[in-house]
């Protein structure tokens, strides 16, 4: 049965979540004259900790909530919303593989923000684990110990002391830290493969999706209120057909991506396993939302849409730096076409 | 019917001869180094010492009269030029704006002071122009501006703001667009100097950090008569003129080429081009590049024979700026690297083609101009 309603407790849970954000994670934080602060949110991600909001999904038994995953799905799309740092990706599912490894004093470091997790995405995705040698960007990660990363074959968190000295890189998101570096030693972990490993990986990408279907609701959103008041014409822009159709075309695709992904969560829950096809298609909604939505904004504000000191361009860097590290569109859309139909 | 598509044997030369300069002259390291936009300081100061060689070359003016200073030759010459700039991310920096429009507009209305005066700093190729068109509550509705001027005993007095002012941080002169009068298009041109008592200029932070626009505040600024382009009230007529230069002046066709050719270089060199995916998405942004080209190309020979060209320019602009958000999505489909940096060239590309279908005359605007005087329909309410 789908059942698309909350909980008391859940709905408690969000307007927790939401209630943190807006007050530690405006926007704006990301719009520091005259530059931004790369990994601005390493200083947020400890308190999200703190409070517990990194172990919702996780199990009891790991030392988790063990809250459904269409809850985190729904915590994630705030995040998304906020344009939370995805280092918050890497700590709920760097925290799983952690677990899987039976490294309780770990999980409990990265649960409570002590111990915070990068992203390490492969230059060019291949099927396999990480291999000595490989090529990474590695995202959000200075000053920490390990990165997350995952892929067809399932997911690793490898210690940042694996990796060759990183060189820093100019992102096209400078909100958020880049350097590129590879694999110098064979992974002192070894991956998370087979069915967990397709479980966490899977999981990695639905809250991604989440995260991209809240920026492109935010891009709706932000949209939608600056075409109300900005007049031209003796009129809001937004009365302009072609402006207009441009905001319902966002709600449309954030609606439908979230729709997805949402769905993907709880055919999830009721199967106990991730589908492939839902978890693909998803992705591949979420990026594609995101980024016409960034761009959409960016053309809803004009003039203003391409400066640094308005946030639409916040919107469009995220998607495609997120979009980067799951993989690029043109694989996701293969990997939907060799999904077994559901 | 008389069509001929081929370049004459002096353009072929023509062009050769700028291949030549600007392999010669255009620094190893150019992308790395002053890839920063056409606005950056660094694209500007470079512009400086660059224009003047081009002019010694002649090859600054091609297009323009011998009498201020050109080789007296067809438009042709300057969009061979602009194709040639634009291979290397425009090194002009903001004075292609100078031999595009704001010269014509001097040559056509201006008085022969103002020519003697503005026109030779231009062909010595170093002055830069930035153009005070757009306010905070008129962008589009470029109409409705509020910048007022009034006479005075000796000249007028500017007061208002202006926004989006590309260069202004660094420009000798602004080409200002101010309201004499309520009626709508009661609106004078002038040509202030950016050091007078009452003129600032406040930065805008860019997208990419280091792109430049900025605003600028005339604050009762005293200017003399002579600074009136044209008749008091006629200022629409030559903007709309100048425009008409203005908006085929960017051969975005060349740079989108350039780009597409180093992201399927970088694809076949990786051994990633042998996807029918790829391959079909490229065919099809060259085919729109290159109706983009000769749509631009169309309108030149409608200049060139002195025939209005319509809404060739529009269409042209539509088609291209189509081909280059084509061109951006393949980049961040197939090549999401090059975004962080693999390609200074294509990076710069993403990182500026995001004022594509803004700046200049949204791509909304270009589609209301054909509807409405292309088409014939009705104005929106």
């Amino acid at each position: 049965m789908i059942d698309f309603g909350l909980d008391d407790d859940e709905r408690e849970i969000l307007a927790a979540v939401d209630g943190f954000l807006v007050g530690q994670a405006p926007i704006d934080r990301l719009n520091p004259a005259p530059t931004p602060t790369p990994n601005h949110d390493a200083s947020i991600l400890p308190k999200l900790g703190q409070l517990g909001y990194l172990g919702l999904g996780l199990p009891e038994a790991d030392g988790g909530l063990g809250l459904p995953l269409a809850v985190e799905l729904l915590v994630f799309r705030e995040f998304g919303r906020h344009l939370l740092s995805p280092a918050v990706l890497g700590a709920v599912i760097g925290a799983r593989v952690a677990a899987h490894h039976g490294d309780r004093k770990s999980v409990e470091a990265i649960l409570d923000g002590r111990a915070g997790v990068g992203i390490a995405a492969p230059l060019r995705q291949g099927r396999g684990a990480p291999r000595l040698g490989e090529p990474f960007y590695l995202l959000e990660a200075d000053g920490l110990g390990q990165c997350l990363t995952w892929g067809e074959y399932g997911a690793s968190l490898i210690p940042l002391d694996d990796f060759a000295p990183p060189a820093e890189l100019q992102g096209l998101d400078s909100t958020l830290s880049l350097s590129r570096s590879e694999l110098s030693r064979t992974p002192t972990l070894e991956a998370v493969a087979g069915d967990e490993g397709e479980d966490i990986a899977g999981r990695a990408d639905l809250l991604a999706a989440a995260m991209l279907v809240g920026s492109a609701e935010a891009a709706r959103d932000s949209a939608v209120d600056y075409v109300k008041t900005r007049e031209q014409f003796g009129q809001p822009i937004g009365a302009f057909q072609s402006v207009k159709h441009r905001c319902a075309d966002m709600a449309v695709r954030a609606t439908s991506a979230w729709s997805q992904t949402l769905y993907a969560g709880l055919e999830a829950q009721a199967m106990g396993r991730i589908s492939p096809l839902q978890r693909h298609s998803a992705v591949a909604l979420a990026v594609d939302a995101a980024v016409r939505n960034g761009a959409a904004n960016i053309q809803n504000h004009g003039g203003i849409g391409f400066t640094g000191e308005h946030h639409p361009h916040l919107f469009l860097k995220r998607a495609h730096i997120l979009d980067l590290l799951l993989g690029g569109l043109a694989a996701r859309r293969r990997r939907i076409l060799a999904a077994p139909a559901a | 019917v008389d069509v001929e598509f081929g370049w004459s044997p002096a353009q072929v030369a023509y062009r050769r001869r700028l291949q030549a300069f600007l392999e010669r002259e255009m620094p190893k390291d150019w992308f790395d180094q002053y890839a920063h936009g056409i606005g950056s300081p660094q694209q500007i100061n470079f512009s400086r010492t660059f224009c003047p060689k081009l002019a010694e070359a002649d090859l600054l003016l091609p297009q323009w009269p011998k009498e201020y200073g050109g080789q007296d030759g067809q438009p042709w010459e300057q969009f061979i030029l602009s194709e040639e700039m634009w291979t290397w991310a425009e090194p002009r920096g903001p004075q292609y704006m100078n031999v595009n429009w704001i010269g014509y507009a001097l040559m056509k209305y201006g008085t022969p002071e103002q020519k003697a005066e503005h026109l030779g700093r231009i062909a010595s190729g170093n002055v830069i122009w930035c153009q005070g068109f757009s306010e905070p509550q008129a962008g589009t509705d470029l109409a409705a501006l509020q910048t007022s001027a009034t006479r005075t005993e000796n000249g007028y007095r500017i007061s208002g703001q202006k926004v989006w002012t590309g260069y202004a941080h660094m420009a000798d002169w602004c080409f200002v667009l101010a309201r004499m009068g309520p009626e709508r298009k009661n609106i004078s041109t002038f040509l202030v100097p950016m050091d007078v008592p009452g003129v600032t200029v406040t930065p805008i932070p860019g997208l990419c950090e280091d792109g430049h626009m900025n605003e600028v505040f005339f604050d009762n600024v005293e200017v003399p008569r002579s600074a009136l382009l044209g008749q008091e009230g006629k200022g629409w007529e030559i903007i709309t003129f100048a425009l008409g230069y203005e908006r085929v002046g960017a051969p975005r066709y060349h740079f989108g080429r350039i780009a597409l050719d180093r992201a399927v270089a970088q694809l076949k060199q990786e051994g990633r081009f042998s996807d029918p995916l790829v391959r079909a998405a490229a065919g099809r942004i060259v085919a729109k590049l290159e109706a983009g080209r000769l749509l631009n190309y169309a309108v030149v020979d409608l200049r060139v024979k002195d025939r209005p060209a319509g809404v060739v320019g529009n269409i042209q602009r539509v088609t291209t700026a189509e081909a280059i958000l084509d061109l951006m999505d393949f980049l961040v489909e197939y090549l999401p690297d090059a975004l962080v940096g693999g390609d200074r060239y294509l990076t710069f590309s993403y990182r500026s083609q995001v004022s594509g279908t803004i700046a200049a005359g949204t791509y909304e605007l270009q589609l209301d101009i054909i509807a409405q005087r292309g088409l014939g329909l009705p104005r929106e309410r």
